[in-house]
């Protein structure tokens, strides 16, 4: 009976991870194939997949690092200021405000994208609402990130030490507070940059021809060309996202992370 | 003076927030009430009345609820496993294992056909072994709800792995050595303990599930879901009302499902 069940698990563990591995696996040999079939390279092995792959699609990756960059960039900004004056301040309403600026978590991100395209369709075609968009959705994360630093150590102390020795707000959040919660906005940053790397979702409703990301191309690529072009493809985004999400494990960030996004 | 010099640091992202995520989401709830200029409460009713579009609201919401259950089971199964076990390359495989935490629904789709579409490995291999070939069913409900387990599966585990694994395991060893089997401790010591966490996590599963519209349009794009559903409204039918109702009902169940079970974890804390 014991060892019944101990098999039993083996074999749910196995095609777990069968379920989750072996496409990625696939993916990536795919993708250096001349041709995808049962003999993988029996008609030899290529790169040619790739050189299609930047021809086509190069833009799309270039437009969506600027915009995960600019997003990074904003959010670094607004979610750190916003952080720090959550911290300090002390009211019944921090309660409340606070749960507003995380609602963007709990809302899910098709209905954000129709109810921002309804609301500014001037601002589709530059690329300025994905932008405001992205910015919206990934929020929360930077601000939650710096502001659970601030409140596990004692800031407080050093930052009104400071202040009693005549330093302003300003030369304060430079000088005492921002060197003390690096690692927390270098951990909001890597999760922003991951989160708008690759939503798919509101970009899906808020996208034109000129404002293609690549999560887009790749919808584009599986449902019209070929199966080895769509691996190459998949294989530079997770190229991309592997790295990062290695990062994210080291940071311990990989749970907080994983609240967030929709699919 | 000084007030002023503080609040300086919030004003951006309040603005932010009050002209690109509360005033648009106002938009779309009076949207979602209005048909030809008129105030009406149709569009919801349509939700209810039209065959298709209750088909669509029944099939998320089974869709969303056996994807939880199952992967609750299976990610918990292999939580347990990871805690308890250690293993050469252990934190590789594990960070392999959480990786789809990152992919957005459209790559999720393309997994699932790698393995089950028309060209996929396994309909290769069943083609390869019994001539014949078999087991495409990437673009059916079956896909579909393999692909749902995919992405919820990572989810899940991330948050199991670290609460079981700081669970305090001497009540465990305490329980078998006064007769328990393993499965008796973990259901009767282990389960009682750590169901808040099983159940914060059936919620964000359900939810995202509710919501997810990437991974299903990949793999078939007139599939009867609320979010699919909703997406052809708008861009096909150009029903940006009935589209928002939809959105409205989609938020609400995600909004509702986080406020609830958090409710109930905290009653339960109190008592």
């Amino acid at each position: 009976m014991q060892t019944a069940g101990k098999a039993l698990v083996y074999v749910l563990v196995f095609l777990i991870s069968a379920l989750i591995l072996s496409p990625l696996l696939f993916t990536v040999a795919g993708s250096f194939a001349v041709y995808w079939g049962a003999d993988m390279y029996s008609a030899g092995v290529t790169l040619s997949w790739y050189a299609k792959v930047f021809e086509k699609f190069g833009h799309t990756i270039g437009f969506t690092l600027v915009l995960a960059f600019g997003t990074v960039l904003v959010n670094t900004v607004l979610g750190t200021m916003a952080g720090y004056w959550f911290y300090r301040w002390k009211s019944r309403w921090v309660f409340v405000l606070e749960e507003l600026l995380s609602l963007p978590i709990a809302v899910p991100g098709i209905a954000i994208a129709l109810a921002l395209i309804q609301t500014y369709p001037a601002m589709r075609a530059s690329g300025a609402l994905m932008l405001v968009g992205h910015v919206i959705i990934t929020f929360p994360l930077m601000f939650r990130t710096v502001l659970g630093t601030l409140r596990t150590k004692d800031f407080r102390t050093l930052d009104e030490c400071a202040a009693t020795l005549g330093a302003g707000p300003m030369y304060r959040f430079f000088h005492v507070i921002f060197p003390s919660i690096r690692g927390a906005i270098l951990s909001g940053a890597v999760m922003v940059f991951m989160l708008s790397l690759g939503e798919f979702n509101m970009n899906f409703f808020l996208y034109t021809p000129l404002t293609v990301t690549l999560p887009i191309g790749l919808y584009e690529a599986y449902s019209t060309l070929r199966i080895e072009l769509g691996s190459a493809y998949t294989t530079l985004f997770l190229a991309m996202a592997i790295p990062l999400m290695y990062l994210l494990h080291r940071l311990n960030q990989s749970s907080a992370f994983s609240r967030n996004g929709g699919v | 003076m000084k007030r002023m010099g503080v609040a300086v640091f919030v004003l951006p992202i309040f603005l932010l927030f009050a002209f690109f995520f509360l005033y648009p989401l106002i938009v779309l709830v009076v949207a979602s009430f209005q048909r030809g200029g008129e105030l009406t409460a149709g569009n919801y009713a349509q939700i209810i009345t039209n065959p298709q579009y209750l088909h669509s609201l029944w099939n998320s919401l089974w869709l969303s609820l056996s994807v939880t259950l199952v992967a609750l089971v299976l990610s918990a199964v292999l939580a347990f496993f990871l805690a308890r076990h250690s293993f050469p390359g252990k934190t590789l495989y594990f960070t392999l294992l959480t990786f789809p935490i990152s992919f957005p629904g459209v790559v999720v789709g393309f997994m699932i056909i790698i393995l089950f579409g028309s060209t996929g490995i396994l309909p290769m291999l069943s083609e390869l072994l019994t001539g014949e070939k078999k087991l495409v069913f990437a673009y059916t409900i079956a896909g579909i709800f393999l692909a749902y387990l995919y992405f919820e599966i990572p989810r899940i585990v991330m948050t199991l792995y670290g609460a079981i694994k700081d669970f305090d395991q001497t009540l465990e060893e305490a329980a078998r050595t006064i007769g328990a089997t393993p499965w008796q401790a973990i259901r009767y010591v282990v389960l009682p303990t750590l169901y808040p966490i099983f159940l914060s996590a059936g919620a964000l599963a359900f939810s995202t599930s509710m919501s997810a519209f990437g991974t299903a349009f990949t793999l078939a794009n007139d599939f009867d879901i609320l979010p699919i559903l909703m997406y052809n409204e708008f861009t096909l039918n150009f029903n940006i009302e009935v589209a928002s109702a939809i959105a409205v009902v989609i938020g609400l169940v995600c909004v509702g499902i986080n406020l609830g079970y958090r409710v109930l974890v905290e009653k339960e804390g109190r008592s």
